[in-house]
């Protein structure tokens, strides 16, 4: 899994690509956790190019959600596919999380 | 319906299964379907369902038993893929795992058992029987849609 960022006016942009499964789950999150400490308040992660989600990457996920939410910021994802959109669908992170179909969309909802 | 009766399992076995070498028994499986031509489409929710149980196995089966045994089997059938799971661990029922609340919020939403409910769902069929000191796990899924 590669975790990368960019700086936009409005928003830290992370993404990532690859496999986020049991094996990758706690680097992404140790990775997402040191970007949020960075001084942003808005961030939106772009997950186009991740192909597969196990829960152990949903856990990582609502890791990094409740810890923007206990700083109050600002938290969106975009580009959600195949069977990542469906996971995030099954377990309900559709909805307590603000889901964009793409990054440009993420960015103008800001 | 005779189409649906699967054919003889093939079997793998894997000995002091830990958490790190799943993927022996996640990959034995998914070559057999690729070998077999099932729909590029079913092959990430077979991918994600051995992740889910298989861990669970280890976690609650066989909680820090060096010596975990856990057997894999697969019959493919035209339109469906079984698999059997067989274990010799502690009697562990997954399928009897109640599903989390998915309605709370980001702050109220406990981090743990998202997986079973993936596998739940994901799956077409899922089911648990103890018999003869073993757990033994089956899941299917459709080939047809």
């Amino acid at each position: 899994m590669e975790i990368s960022s960019i700086k936009d006016e409005k928003a830290l942009i992370i993404t990532a690509s690859g496999r986020l499964d049991t094996t990758t789950a706690q680097d992404f999150e140790a990775k997402c956790l040191e970007l949020l400490a960075t001084g942003d308040k808005n961030f939106i992660i772009d997950l186009s190019d991740v192909e597969y989600i196990s829960s152990a990457g949903l856990r990582s996920i609502l890791s990094v959600g409740k810890k923007v939410r206990s700083e109050e910021g600002n938290l969106s994802f975009c580009s959600l596919k195949g069977m990542v959109r469906e996971v995030f669908e099954i377990s309900g992170f559709s909805s307590i999380f603000t889901i964009h179909d793409t990054r440009k969309q993420a960015l103008e909802k800001l | 319906m005779k189409s649906s009766e699967p054919e003889s399992f093939f079997w793998k076995e894997l000995t002091a299964a830990n958490k790190d070498n799943l993927g022996k028994l996640k990959e034995f499986i998914l070559g057999h379907a690729q070998k077999n031509e099932v729909p590029e489409l079913v092959l990430p929710k077979i991918d994600l369902v051995l992740e889910e149980v298989l861990l669970n196995i280890v976690n609650y089966a066989y909680p820090d038993n060096p010596k975990a045994v856990i057997k894999v089997g697969c019959a493919l059938s035209p339109d469906k893929l079984n698999i059997r799971i067989i274990d010799q661990g502690k009697e562990f029922d997954p399928s009897a795992k109640p599903d989390p609340d998915i309605s709370l919020s980001v702050e109220e939403r406990d981090i743990g058992g998202l997986g079973i409910l993936l596998v739940r769902k994901i799956s077409d069929e899922f089911s648990y029987q103890r018999s003869n000191n073993q757990n033994i796990l089956d899941i299917g899924f459709n080939l047809d849609s």
